[in-house]
């Protein structure tokens, strides 16, 4: 299983911080060349960005910036439709949509566009929902049906280009040690409560769910198309 | 290379098919690997798809309960148990209340018996355990209703073991394999039509090897899956999809 990634092209959307940046250090790691992007103006304006990696500025709910990430590429092997976002506005129209937008329109459209490259490299596609793919998260309306949206679309995409040799999977992660949860650390009552919800007991990292999305890149995963995998600490058991 | 070294496996019904394709990746890697099997010797198995070379053989019948139970391959930490044995019963024999019982004893019944039978070798590893299920886990299959009754019991049983065991760091998971080529499914690729017709509806297009297999099972057993548990993983070429 080691050293598959050596030399090849691999694209993160996100891919600054949280589980988006583990993912493009364990490509790099591995030997890869890796893409991410981001939405500000140069990777280092991010705290603690990965390193070794070309960065694209791109706001992937415009339908321009998804033209011009994919205008980028010549070759690829590797897709990680890992951006995304929750608001605390999706009870709003406008908000609703515009996340929908970014986690979901986005995927659809920018996997659309590299499909050619993807199926003349027989690559693979994965995309990162979560627990939110199979659970209400009642707050966000938005980021949950977006989840269970690229739930759906990674088994349809899944069984319209497995004839290409594109292979496209889910990782479902639960939750993950990064700023998006930031919030619920804060918080040690609402801490409590969330772990007691985790047969593990305690909050996942983001390595943990690169490992799982790095293997189902992988030539070891070569017969697993429109799946999805759970990193949940087992959360989702109750 | 290596990443088992020092770590102990047992992989039942590991002397053909995909339980052996995983015992030959665990191998592969450096662990030491113990498989069972049904018949009496390692040699018994010359001439099937089983390569037995540097694995240490057991025979055992995992739907005796007081077999299991006997069964001491002398391990004290386990690293990995992987249940792989299972049986099949064709030409409608598992409408027969007796052969529905005999093949639930050794789908399902053992593989509990076995991972209680190794509960104490698990958690003194922090070890994991990977049933192999199959795509009949979650869809019936018409004439198979023991085979099917057993792979949606394990699948429940892999939730409910994740959930007691995760408390002594036992990790519980199960992989769902369709149709892959082994002696077990040869009434169905070993006939042209029925194997052509089966490829036409796999979006990868082609039956599983065992060997498609064994990556999954070691990723889901290795370190990197350490926050993975009591989830299944489908892989059948996209036939669910």
């Amino acid at each position: 299983m080691s050293n598959w990634a050596q030399g090849r092209t691999v694209l993160v959307t996100g891919g600054t911080q949280g589980i988006g940046k583990a993912v493009a250090e364990q490509f790099t790691a591995q030997g890869a060349s890796v893409t991410v992007t981001g939405t500000r103006s140069h990777i280092s304006c991010y705290d603690d960005p990965p390193a070794d990696v070309a960065y694209i500025q791109a706001d992937l709910t415009w339908p321009e910036a998804r033209a011009e990430v994919a205008a980028h590429f010549h070759a690829l092997d590797v897709l990680i439709n890992n951006a995304g976002r929750g608001s605390a506005r999706e009870y709003e129209q406008d908000e609703f949509e515009a996340v929908i937008d970014t986690n979901l329109n986005a995927v659809m459209d920018l996997s659309v566009r590299l499909h050619p490259l993807l199926k003349e490299a027989r690559g693979s596609i994965v995309n990162v929902g979560s627990l939110a793919s199979f659970l209400a998260l009642k707050e966000t309306p938005a980021y949950t049906a977006s989840k269970a949206g690229l739930l759906g679309l990674t088994r349809a995409l899944g069984d319209k280009w497995a004839n290409d040799g594109v292979r496209v999977n889910l990782v479902a992660p639960g939750f993950i040690e990064t700023r998006m949860t930031e919030g619920a650390r804060q918080n040690p009552e609402r801490e409590r409560r969330l772990m007691k919800a985790i047969p593990m007991l305690r909050w996942g990292q983001p390595a943990e769910v690169a490992n799982a999305i790095l293997f189902l890149a992988s030539p070891a995963a070569s017969y697993i198309t429109g799946q999805s995998l759970a990193i949940d600490g087992g959360l989702m058991l109750r | 290379m290596g990443e088992w070294a020092g770590k102990t496996v047992l992989v039942t019904g590991g002397s053909t098919g995909i339980g052996n394709a995983a015992a030959r990746a665990f191998r592969d890697n450096g662990a030491r690997v113990i498989v069972t099997g049904t018949r009496g010797s390692a040699a018994d198995y010359a001439g099937t798809d089983g390569d037995l070379s540097g694995i240490d053989y057991h025979q055992l019948d995992q739907g005796d309960l007081a077999a299991v139970a006997a069964f001491d391959p002398g391990v004290a930490r386990l690293d990995a148990l992987v249940v792989s044995g299972a049986k099949v019963a064709y030409k409608r024999a598992e409408f027969v209340p007796e052969i529905f019982a005999d093949v639930l004893a050794t789908n399902l019944t053992g593989p509990m018996a076995l991972v209680m039978r190794f509960r104490a070798a698990l958690a003194a590893a922090r070890g994991s355990v990977i049933l192999v299920g199959s795509v009949a886990s979650f869809k019936g299959t018409i004439g198979q209703p023991a085979y099917s009754a057993s792979k949606g019991g394990l699948l429940t049983l892999t939730r409910t073991l994740a959930q007691a065991l995760g408390g002594e760091g036992i990790r519980v998971n199960l992989v769902a394999p369709g149709l892959v080529r082994s002696k077990m499914t040869a009434i169905t690729w070993e006939h042209p039509d029925r194997l052509a017709a089966t490829e036409r509806q796999v979006p990868l297009g082609r039956i599983g090897e065992p060997d498609d297999i064994a990556g999954p099972i070691l990723f889901l057993a290795s370190d990197a899956a350490r926050y993975v548990t009591g989830t299944s993983l489908v892989i059948d070429g996209g036939l669910s999809a």
